[in-house]
């Protein structure tokens, strides 16, 4: 059991739900050893199973459910999972990724990952245990919530110790953002991936197992665990996210004018002192921490708010959900944000999108575009936090008229109701934008427009530059030199190197199922602690720089994978409102990111990668560098190289 | 009199499970949570978490229960130790145990309960790593005078742990 020098590796679970047929595959070595884990294989069996142009919500568009390298192990940080399709939101390549206890469980269970195809004619469930799975009569769970579905699952199993992971009604209706839930509390969300576990009939995934994780080298690599732990522990950052959580920088972020209000018009709000996560411990309304499997940080807030009578309890509110459902809806009861994000959670919404969405139709209703019937009786105004609660339960319901338009997300509802909607539509390539100032903050410009799912901060969390703890500092200068200039977060110089440095890892990252914050935001864990982690456990010894390689890697996969469906420099871009419009008031009044400026960051980017600049797409040269031969013959192939 | 015990603030447990998956991993070197000497019960809607292992007691009914003298006082750790040579899995300390401080490997087939790593427990290590703030599990000198607050914060625990399990509802 031990010493064996394949490791993690394991194996996949296939599930065909239009045959019900279950198999088992083992995972090739190689496989692991050039996409190191989850993110990685799961873009590479995307690649492998989809033909071009495939429509997301046709039944051959896989539901790829990976474990990280390092899950279920003491690595810190090392509970997330990524679950892999194309998105509906933006019909491109799709991960998304998220915290808990989820992956931990398939590892226990004797799975690393889960490949979903078909669709069920029923509602089903997958149910794993201890190396055995079945599919299973869910019709009782359809149309419940997150956690009416977690308990009734589980009392029908009858054991409390499975991990769920499942869909809310967001998911059955397919709304075009709704997410996967991996608990009640953890959040996968992004791009509509709960869409597609709806489409295929999936409510859920429980796991539960007592099977053995077996590591090549045991002893080296607990005391590589520990270290990287110890490493992760001292940052201040680390701290701060522990204390006041995500949401902890909604503070400053907005005191320097960064903080995107009233759909991305303004970037300071007015309330940002009581509607951020400072408040949420000031005010008691932080009533515990919630750690993903084996984290240094514990960075997820366990809140609770009560609105006339009615408490809510929810897992965040994040950083990103102050923005989506407060400061952009200009919200100013800080309860209203708890509940709704609440909500979101419960019907497996993307508080992103959902927050976006509502944004967009309280900007409709004021310029005339969105009136009579269409506002369903809403009276569409800001800071109105009742109609909000209302709005997300429409919305995951499809229900009246503005609900099944917004659950279309901004994109398609603009293009629905015409006018010049489109430009208050804040998303690129039908992804609603993170709450992230980017007419200000350059490397996330340059970030967010080559982000291969759409404008969002979770492929690349490039912070840098404003970050002054020690470990920044370092990384700062080996990537850009000791130039003063180049901190700046507005500058538009060196963004390539940084935004270049920032994904890789995170993709590495991602395939480990480390979080983000062990290496980004938290600038602590580097190259080597990651190969050192990843040799150790799998017994397929990297380096530091093989491991940085295999994350450019899984990069280049995911850009080959849009360009074949015909991405590449064109939609390499941001939401119109960043490129055009003006900061109005206030220090940075003026400030935008011009396509001047984006194109100048993408030769840069392009060039970096060794792509070509004029289509930003990938040579025979950067995919054979990185031993993607065969991608490079089928895009040849297709006349894409 | 004073004694060193693992003391157990599981207001401040996250639920993470590193302490479960370390303490594995130093045991068998493989990570298996039923080899852990620590369970972590949680109930997710409720948002707590109440970490379960042994506490060093003063009544030690496993001592007593146990039918081949597997479970045996170290007089210096002041902690039972199980003979996993001798321990013949019939599972008879496990519901003895009423700080259910004992689990069972299903896979070895032996109980398994805190040894204290020796003396250096590396669960506190790995609790909550970031600096300077507290985590849930201590190793701490217990003084005649704390006793009292000690034994009312079991108490609370394991009423916590009765009311979330008998719930069954642990998200």
């Amino acid at each position: 059991m031990n010493g064996n020098a394949t490791g993690y590796i394991g194996q996949l679970l296939w599930v065909d739900l239009t045959k019900r047929k279950l198999q088992t595959e083992m995972i090739d070595p190689q496989t692991v050893r050039l996409f190191l884990g989850g993110r990685g294989i799961g873009a590479r069996l995307l690649w492998d199973l989809v033909p071009m142009g495939l429509d997301p919500f046709d039944e051959r568009n896989p539901l790829i459910v990976m474990s990280g390298t390092l899950n279920g192990t003491p690595a810190p940080a090392s509970g997330r999972t990524t679950v892999t399709c194309k998105g509906p939101a933006t019909g491109m390549y799709l991960k998304v990724n998220g915290g808990g206890h989820f992956g931990a469980a398939l590892r226990f269970a004797g799975y690393a990952g889960i490949v979903v195809t078909g669709r069920a004619e029923k509602p089903v469930s997958l149910v794993i245990r201890d190396g055995k799975a079945e599919l299973r009569d869910a019709r009782f769970l359809w149309g419940k919530t997150i956690s009416e579905t977690i308990h009734s699952l589980k009392r029908e199993l009858g054991s409390p110790g499975f991990q769920v992971a499942c869909i809310g009604p967001g998911g059955e209706n397919r709304v075009i953002y709704a997410g996967v839930m991996l608990s009640l509390h953890n959040a996968a969300a992004r791009g509509g991936v709960g869409a597609v576990m709806g489409d295929k009939r999936l409510k859920a995934i429980a796991v539960e197992g007592n099977g053995t994780i077996s590591l090549a080298r045991p002893k080296e690599f607990l005391a590589a665990a520990l270290k990287a732990r110890e490493v992760v522990a001292e940052d201040p950052v680390s701290r701060s996210l522990y204390i006041f959580g995500t949401s902890g920088g909604v503070g400053s972020t907005n005191e320097r004018h960064r903080w995107p209000t009233h759909n991305f018009v303004e970037d300071y709000h007015q309330h940002a002192d009581t509607v951020g996560g400072e408040h949420l411990k000031r005010g008691g309304y932080l009533q515990g921490r919630i750690g993903c499997s084996s984290c240094t940080t514990s960075c997820h807030r366990y809140s609770v708010a009560e609105i006339e009578g009615e408490r809510v309890a929810c897992g965040g509110p994040e950083f990103e959900t102050f923005g989506a459902l407060g400061a952009g809806l200009e919200i100013s009861d800080i309860r209203y944000v708890i509940q709704g994000s609440g909500l979101c959670n419960e019907l497996g919404l993307d508080v992103i999108s959902a927050g976006g969405a509502i944004q967009w139709a309280i900007e409709s209703r004021e310029r005339g575009v969105l009136s009579g019937d269409d506002c369903d009786g809403f009276s569409l105004d800001w800071d109105n936090g009742p109609e909000m609660l209302e709005l997300l339960d429409r919305i995951a319901h499809r229900q009246g008229r503005l609900g099944d338009l917004l659950a279309d997300g901004t994109k398609r509802a603009a293009a629905h109701i015409g006018g010049e909607s489109w430009k208050w539509a804040v998303q690129a390539n039908g992804l609603e934008q993170s709450r992230v100032e980017t007419r200000i903050k350059k490397a996330y410009a340059l970030a967010f427009a080559v982000n291969p799912r759409g404008p969002d901060h979770l492929t690349a969390e490039p912070m840098l530059p404003e970050f002054t703890t020690p470990g920044a500092k370092e990384l700062m200068d080996q990537l850009c030199g000791a130039d003063e200039r180049y901190r700046r977060d507005d500058s538009t110089e060196k963004r390539a190197v940084i935004v270049r440095y920032h994904e890789d890892i995170y993709a590495a990252l991602d395939a480990l199922g480390l979080c983000a914050f062990t290496a980004t935001c938290a600038y602590t864990l580097r190259d080597h602690h990651l190969a050192a982690l990843f040799s150790h456990a799998t017994g397929l010894d990297l380096d530091a720089d093989q491991v940085m390689e295999a994350g450019a890697r899984i990069i280049e996969l995911e850009r080959a994978f849009n360009l074949r469906d015909g991405r590449d420099r064109h939609q390499d871009t941001l939401p119109w409102r960043i490129l055009n419009e003006p900061v109005k008031t206030g220090p940075c009044e003026g400030m935008r990111t011009s396509q001047e400026e984006l194109d100048r960051m993408l030769d840069e980017y392009y060039s970096l990668r060794g792509w070509d600049t004029e289509t930003g797409r990938p040579t025979r040269q950067s995919l054979v560098a990185l031993y993607l031969d065969d991608i490079a013959d089928a895009l040849e192939k297709r006349g894409l190289l | 009199m004073t004694s060193q015990i693992l003391d157990i603030d599981y207001t401040r447990c996250t639920g993470c499970r590193a302490c479960v998956l370390t303490c594995s991993l130093v045991r068998v070197e493989a990570v298996r949570e039923s080899a852990s000497a620590i369970r972590i019960v949680s109930s997710l809607d409720q948002g707590v978490n109440v970490p379960l292992l042994c506490i060093a007691c003063k009544e030690r009914p496993c001592l007593n229960v146990c039918l081949v003298n597997a479970i045996r006082l170290h007089e210096t750790l002041g902690i039972p130790l199980i003979d996993t040579e001798a321990c013949t899995g019939c599972q008879l300390c496990i519901p003895a145990c009423p700080y259910h401080g004992i689990s069972f490997d299903s896979v070895a087939n032996k109980a398994v309960k805190c040894d204290l790593c020796g003396g250096e427990p590396l669960c506190v290590k790995v609790c909550m790593g970031v600096h300077d703030m507290p985590g849930a599990l201590h190793y701490v000198t217990l003084s005649d005078e704390k006793e009292a607050d000690y034994d009312r914060r079991v108490q609370e625990r394991m009423g916590v742990y009765r009311e979330i399990k008998d719930g069954s509802e642990c998200l």
